[in-house]
């Protein structure tokens, strides 16, 4: 029997009685027990459509429990799951679809008219209406009906899977127009967690508050399967949204929470919307731990927080390529930069000519790592230490600090977004002769999408938004528009985007 | 006939999000919290400009009041508020 197996089965057998999921939305609670049974009854349906391990089973839905529970069968079978944000623009869904050869689709009825182009891309699809939308009683109930109808079902959890098989593939902006699957191995994921948890000293009491995006690892690894592995709970949400973000506070308070996982711009977004101070009152006595990640977190931010909810926050790094590299330790109970680089884990400072620097200078990051994950369709090109595209230093101590991204790449709201993908979209717009798409800092998101244009034509900013919001999801639509008639280029030609970046700010200040 | 008020946040919404006039003018009542017409990037450039223009400054029960969902009902808060301010 394998690691990986052994594992998730310890977990179940410790906890059948322990309440997992709560759903904010509908109130649902499902214990480990209830999840297990779920899934294993889940994955006879699928075996009977013919799915079987190594198939990939596609998920296009909200937050909700369901998701949880495909995740789950997708795990007894030895089958592949593949979420994809259902926020996405049909094309951008479409992409992802014809990459990755969908043996199954669970989608959520609420697209089957607005994503109907998508029917003839995959072998089955399956529409249901999830609980988070039910309306009416009429409404009908898919856990309900696959825990009534499916009398027979393996009793041997989680027996068709290895270490190294996969376990999903998750799609994320790369530097691409593309968007880059990233392939995730039972073993690294779970090795990777249990180191994680180690260093930041998770325990079976802590409950978390799941509003991240289940598509994402945000919400699915930091925020249901280490909590799993952790033997703790959680309460699901809805995506963060405005009316997450009102009812935040409440929302912990209710349901007991007493642990947190928060990205920059979701702190940011409270600190803004919450303008009582009676949060605080439960914070410093309940929040134990506060884990911030998927983004660098401004100082400010962070004292704001800490200020107001009187409660320390924890930043760690990872990328979805190597999981966690680093993190603040609760065990050492100190907050230095981005923390100590985790077991597994090794971290190198490269120079542009790609020699390794001492403690304390700056360069690019790079990580040698045991939890490393390969590209989907590119899996032989893998070298075995990562350059993350990430600028920073290690102290003396082994801290690591972040100061600055080398790639093309913007993070609104700890979500990536390829300015290469925005830019092929707004030269196909008439009269534009260049296009350059650059992140600036946002008091909000961490970063805004600022475009910049040169074009002959009368074009106004209104124009190209439009535009963009035929083939973009709403969190990729450019912020500003500038119009600029000399982008400023290398001898060979190339726009420069770091004097761009520069002569930009320097014009805000 | 709108008022400014209201005729001020139609046209926030048309300009910030996919939404064409014409529908947005027809759903005044209902929740555009629910239809997706703002995300949470855009919700906070909305209420800091609805407070930088009308001068003033909402409460967490204001934001959960479920008036706040809807056009006209954030019209109607929004009058209140800025007729508080002027009385």
């Amino acid at each position: 029997m394998n690691f990986a197996v052994n594992f998730l089965r310890e977990i179940f057998q410790k906890n059948k009685n322990k309440i997992f999921i709560t759903c904010s939305i509908t109130d649902k609670e499902l214990t480990y027990n209830d999840l297990e049974i779920l899934a294993l009854k889940l994955a006879n349906f699928l075996s009977k459509k013919g799915i079987k391990k190594g198939d990939k089973i596609s998920i296009i839905l909200p937050n909700c429990i369901e998701y949880i529970v495909i995740y789950f069968a997708c795990m007894q079978l030895g089958a592949i799951a593949v979420p994809i944000n259902y926020k996405l623009s049909i094309q951008e869904i479409k992409k992802i679809l014809l990459q990755i050869n969908s043996d199954f689709l669970f989608i959520s009825s609420t697209f089957k008219d607005s994503f109907a182009e998508i029917n003839s891309l995959v072998d089955q699809i399956f529409y249901f209406v999830p609980s988070c939308d039910f309306k009416n009683n009429l409404d009908t109930n898919f856990l309900r009906d696959i825990l009534l109808e499916e009398k027979k079902y393996s009793e041997n959890s989680f027996s068709d899977i290895k270490d190294l098989d996969t376990l999903a593939i998750v799609f994320t902006s790369g530097t691409t127009s593309m968007p880059k699957g990233i392939v995730i191995s039972y073993k690294n994921i779970i090795s990777n967690a249990l180191a994680f948890i180690k260093e930041v000293e998770l325990t079976p009491d802590l409950k978390f508050f799941n509003i991240l995006d289940l598509a994402y690892l945000g919400g699915f690894y930091n925020l249901t399967l280490i909590p799993l592995l952790a033997q703790g709970s959680i309460v699901l949400s809805k995506t963060f949204d405005p009316q997450v973000a009102i009812y935040f506070w409440a929302q912990i308070i209710k349901y007991k929470i007493n642990s947190l996982w928060l990205v920059p711009s979701i702190i940011s977004i409270l600190l803004q919307i919450d303008r009582s101070d009676g949060a605080c009152n439960y914070s410093k006595k309940n929040i134990k731990k506060v884990l911030v990640g998927t983004a660098p977190l401004a100082k400010k931010l962070q004292e704001a927080f800490e200020q107001k909810y009187l409660v320390k926050l924890y930043e760690n790094y990872g990328l979805s390529e190597t999981f966690f590299i680093s993190t603040n330790s609760y065990k050492q109970n100190e907050c230095l930069g981005v923390g100590r680089i985790i077991s597994g884990c090794e971290v190198f400072i490269f120079d542009e000519n790609k020699n390794i620097l001492e403690f304390n200078q700056v360069g690019e990051i790079a990580v040698k790592s045991v939890y490393k994950n390969k590209y989907f369709g590119n899996e032989n090109l893998e070298s075995e230490l990562f350059f993350t595209g990430d600028i920073g230093y290690l102290d003396s101590n082994g801290h690591l600090f972040i100061t600055d991204r080398k790639k093309d790449l913007i993070i609104r709201g700890g979500i990536n977004i390829s300015p290469k993908e925005i830019e092929d979209i707004i030269l196909n717009y008439p009269n534009i002769k260049e296009v350059a798409v650059i992140g600036l800092p946002d008091d909000y998101m961490g970063e805004k999408i600022v475009v910049v244009i040169n074009s002959d034509g009368n074009i106004s900013e209104f124009d190209i938004k439009r535009y963009c919001k035929n083939f973009l999801a709403a969190f990729k639509i450019p912020t500003d528009i500038v119009f600029m008639k000399n982008l400023p280029k290398s001898v060979t030609g190339k726009i420069q985007k770091n004097f761009l970046k520069e002569s930009l700010l320097r014009e805000q200040r | 006939m709108n008022s400014d008020v209201k005729n001020w946040l139609i046209d926030w919404f048309v300009k910030n999000s996919k939404i064409e006039k014409i529908k947005i003018e027809k759903n005044l009542n209902i929740n555009y919290f629910d239809e997706n017409w703002i995300d949470s990037f855009g919700f906070i450039s909305f209420v800091m400009e609805i407070e930088k223009n009308f001068n003033i400054r909402f409460s967490n029960s204001e934001f959960q009041d479920r008036e706040f969902a809807t056009l006209n009902g954030l019209e109607k808060i929004i009058e209140k508020r800025v007729n508080e301010l002027s009385s």
